[in-house]
């Protein structure tokens, strides 16, 4: 019997020497053995030459050439953006979906349309959009000026038929018509009317947030807290891969592999503009700057806090086919999720208070019946 | 007599760059009784083969730097061979930040925090491997392979390497290989002409070993 325990035991030692070979033959892999790596502390981000990413302080705001600001323009602008009479049941305007209240955005998860309609995208806000250079979620206007024609003739938004429609709308409406002529030397036009909201919209713009003061020199705006919250942001987080420049976004679009809710649309995305198989489900990667004021986030406004936002990139986004190579997995830990979260409550800048201009009004031609074209 | 100095600087010039007097060794490299595959392919160390010399008289690393750059996320390339002494250039090319370091032994070394467009130097003066890492993004890894000597080539398994402008003389040639065990022979050099030196690698004690050296 004693020679049989031996080879038992013999066996017993030969497998533990190959366990441990076979441990030791597989080298270096990471995370394994390896000690605490050097911290980061809010010092060393406080030092840094430059941001990455270009983050930075917002810039003056850039404007076309073939539109430059002028005070009336942008009150012509301004009374345009809040003007009902804008679309065709005269029920909508621009400020429905981009309301003043509601930081240019509405507060909804997907926008009201049309007499109410569900539309399949989330409002994004038009604070800061004058830096962008492509607009709507799937980029399908690079500026403002190209942009606020949309929803103007959109069957689904505001719904006027076509520029005559639109054009015959506002010269019914003197103020408006001496306003055209003024400033564009002009009749109204559907060119001249983007060109004025796109003025006034080129005034919606947040300077003044504590990162601003941070990123323009002074080190003391940030606390520690919303420090270590940037350091996870640039670092870890690797949010300014995509959220980068002075206005927190890259211009292009990505696909984070969410899979439509139940209900939700499936939604080409930025495929529709481009036809192109990559770029299916891939939307726009939106402005952090007032995000805390700006919810329900994503394009179709399915998530509502941003801590359950920073919960889908640190799992790595959804399941999705198609899913951007940009977003993986990031293990944050509960202090950095809270650190990072406290980081994008300090991009609130200066939102500008707008109220609502009086409107000019309108002489309608009684006999032709006001209700019409 | 501008055109006679010149043509003489020239002919200084190529009497310095090309020793007259130099050999040079190849050969083939294969592997035998090496079981499994790459230890670690995250490493990007995959099936890196380093051939270097002992015993030469020249310790002086190149002037050109290497380059390992931070970009999407990982090292690249993740494998270099430097010098001993030569500089290390390690530039930040991501929209992230990165904090690179090594805990290696008497390489030791800590970047700090820094952005895209910068670049920080180091110069390991330590022979043997050296893992490089970023205390925020675990994931990467580059390893340096520090060789006492310019005489070095890098190769992988089934192809060849070779080693030129070697000054006559007799050294120690090594290789490594991650999988296999430190291969040396002696080999002598003749003044000119070519020696050929094939390798077989075979299994046996790790790396570990090359790095006390």
């Amino acid at each position: 019997m004693e020679w049989k325990r031996m080879i038992f035991k013999t066996g017993i030692m030969a497998g533990l020497l190959g366990a441990v070979l076979f441990f030791s033959m597989r080298g270096f892999s990471a995370d394994e053995g390896r000690p605490q790596p050097p911290a980061i502390t809010p010092a060393m981000l406080d030092s840094l030459q430059a941001l990455p990413g270009g983050l930075n302080a917002l810039p003056a705001v850039p404007v076309p050439v073939d539109n430059p600001q002028s005070q009336a323009k942008i009150e012509l602008g301004k009374k345009l953006f809040f003007d009902t009479r804008l679309s065709l049941d005269r029920a909508s305007s621009c400020a429905t979906c981009h309301s003043p209240e509601k930081a240019f955005a509405d507060g909804l998860p997907r926008a009201r349309g049309f007499q109410g309609a569900l539309l399949p995208r989330n409002s994004p806000t038009v604070l800061n959009a004058a830096y962008n250079t492509s607009q709507f979620w799937d980029g399908r206007a690079a500026t403002l000026d190209e942009q606020c024609k949309g929803p103007l003739l959109a069957p689904a938004e505001m719904n006027m038929l076509d520029e005559k429609h639109l054009v015959d709308r506002l010269n019914s409406i003197p103020g408006y018509r001496q306003d055209f002529q003024a400033i564009f030397g002009a009749t109204p036009s559907l060119d001249n009317v983007a060109r004025s909201i796109a003025a006034f919209e080129r005034t919606l713009v947040t300077p003044g947030s504590r990162f601003d003061h941070y990123a323009a020199s002074d080190k003391n705006a940030l606390t520690e807290q919303e420090k270590r919250g940037m350091i996870v942001f640039i670092g870890k987080g690797a949010c300014s891969e995509c959220h980068k420049g002075a206005n927190f976004t890259d211009n292009q679009f990505h696909n984070l592999g969410v899979i439509p809710a139940h209900g939700s649309p499936d939604d080409p995305g930025r495929y529709a503009v481009t036809k192109k198989e990559e770029d299916r489900n891939a939307f726009k990667t939106p402005t952090l700057r007032n995000v805390m004021l700006t919810g329900p986030y994503m394009h179709d406004g399915s998530i509502a806090t941003l801590e359950e936002v920073v919960e889908l990139y640190d799992r790595g986004g959804g399941d999705g086919p198609n899913k951007s190579k940009l977003i993986y997995k990031l293990n944050l830990t509960a202090q950095e999720k809270t650190d990072l979260v406290a980081f994008l409550k300090a991009l609130n800048g200066d939102v500008p208070q707008v109220h609502p201009p009086q409107m000019y009004p309108e002489v309608f031609a009684q006999s032709t019946g006001a209700q019409g074209r | 007599m501008a055109k006679l100095s010149s043509a003489v600087l020239v002919v200084l010039g190529m009497l310095l760059t090309v020793p007259a007097n130099a050999g040079s060794i190849s050969g083939k490299i294969r592997l035998a009784n090496v079981s499994g595959t790459a230890a670690n392919q995250a490493s990007g160390d995959k099936e890196n083969v380093v051939i270097w010399l002992e015993g030469t008289h020249d310790s002086r690393p190149p002037e050109t730097p290497i380059r390992i750059s931070q970009r999407n996320l990982q090292f690249s390339p993740e494998f270099v061979v430097a010098v001993k002494g030569q500089k290390i250039e390690m530039p930040n090319d991501d929209d992230v930040v990165h904090n690179v370091y090594s805990f290696t032994g008497a390489s030791q070394f800590n970047l700090c925090l820094y952005g895209k467009g910068e670049v920080r130097v180091v110069t390991l003066e330590q022979t043997g491997i050296v893992d490089v890492f970023c205390s925020i993004h675990h994931q990467m890894h580059a390893r340096v392979f520090v060789v006492p000597t310019k005489y070095f080539a890098s190769s992988i398994p089934g192809h060849s390497f070779t080693l030129s402008d070697v000054p006559p003389g007799k050294y120690v040639l090594k290789a490594w290989h991650q999988r296999s065990r430190m291969m040396e022979k002696t080999i002598v050099v003749p003044g000119s002409g070519s020696v050929t030196a094939d390798i077989t690698l075979e299994s046996g004690p790790q790396w570990a070993t090359v790095a006390k050296q």
